[in-house]
């Protein structure tokens, strides 16, 4: 282990070694900035490259480079010593939120892509979820707000996308959409009245698609992160974003072609 | 085939990758023919883009403190 800034600390084989030993070989490297600890301490700078036996299932070498990697390293070194498989360390408890979740997720990188993980965006997810809980609690407690299994039921009366008086009887546009500009987002962004418009057709929108399009779009999470958080089904979710974004989008068309 | 008015009804879908091979084929048999549903897409994505570039909501003071406490709690 070396202590640099940031540190570097190695143990086992090295990818080069392991080959020249002639061991089929999984390699999986995780960048810090695909692990929450990293993220939320603004720390990204960095990865975890975990290497092992495909046959045998088992760690044979950590390089990890990272500011705490001499504290990260621990965990690897005993799995190596021991003979921990590769699952095992993968499913293993790591607390959520530090450094050591990151050999975690390194070890999930074997069999699943990084991308797909949820270390980028859990710090998200995980306070959404705890602003949602509350959302509910309080719902429960006030009788007078919304219930909150709002967000689940679908508008009772028929919303389309686009209002059926924009189609001739055939279903085709009577008045047809305008183009707009390739800029229009940004420079709509510039008018502080457009910003105040955007913000009160969202308000406006019913809870549930108000909470769907806020995660989705705005905060950009996954759809399957969203329905875990708001304990709504795929299906329901997307009608919700649907209408949510073709309401969002008529206020835009409506304030960019004023007379 | 496709009507405007149902195409309009399919984009979420479309835009969310969730449409089987056959339906995707079929909007995109649309949208190729059709520049007005072309620009409605358009419009669509560029509506996303738009919600994509709002800047969060600063955290009330009061969810903030409960997320610190959450935070010290689960330390522990």
């Amino acid at each position: 282990m070396t202590l640099t800034d940031p540190q570097v600390a190695s143990v086992g084989l090295s990818e080069q070694e392991a080959r020249t030993k002639g061991i089929d070989l999984m390699v999986s490297k995780l960048p810090l900035s695909y692990v929450p600890r990293a993220l939320a301490a603004r720390e990204t700078r960095g990865f975890i490259k975990l290497i092992a036996d495909r046959r045998m299932n088992r760690l044979v070498g950590a390089h990890i480079l990272g500011t705490e990697a001499g504290e990260m390293i621990q965990e690897p070194t005993l799995a190596i010593t021991h003979g921990i498989k590769v699952d095992d360390l993968a499913a293993a408890f790591h607390p959520y939120l530090t450094l050591a979740e990151g050999i975690k997720l390194a070890a999930q990188t074997f069999t699943k892509d990084v991308k797909k993980l949820q270390g980028r965006s859990g710090l998200k997810t995980w306070i959404f979820s705890i602003l949602t809980n509350r959302a509910k609690t309080r719902g429960r407690r006030d009788k007078r707000s919304v219930p909150f299994s709002v967000l689940s039921g679908l508008d009772p009366e028929d919303e389309p996308a686009v209002h059926r008086s924009r189609f001739t009887s055939s279903g085709g546009w009577a008045p047809p959409p305008e183009r707009w500009d390739e800029d229009t987002p940004e420079r709509l962004l510039l008018g502080s009245e457009t910003r105040a418009l955007i913000d009160h057709a969202i308000a406006e929108l019913p809870a549930g698609q108000r909470a769907v399009i806020t995660l989705r779009d705005i905060e950009g999470l996954d759809l399957a992160e969203i329905c875990n958080i708001l304990e709504i089904s795929g299906t329901n979710q997307r009608v919700l974003l649907h209408r949510a974004r073709a309401k969002i989008r008529s206020a835009l068309e409506q304030h960019l072609h004023r007379p | 085939m496709l009507t405007c008015q149902e195409l309009t009804e399919l984009v979420t879908d479309y835009l969310e990758n969730r449409m089987s091979f056959m339906d995707r084929l079929r909007f995109r048999v649309h949208i190729g023919m059709c520049r007005h549903c072309r620009a409605y897409l358009d419009q669509m994505r560029k509506t996303i883009r738009t919600l994509g570039e709002l800047s969060a909501e600063p955290i009330p003071p009061a969810i903030r403190d409960e997320l610190l406490a959450r935070f010290r709690d689960w330390k522990r």
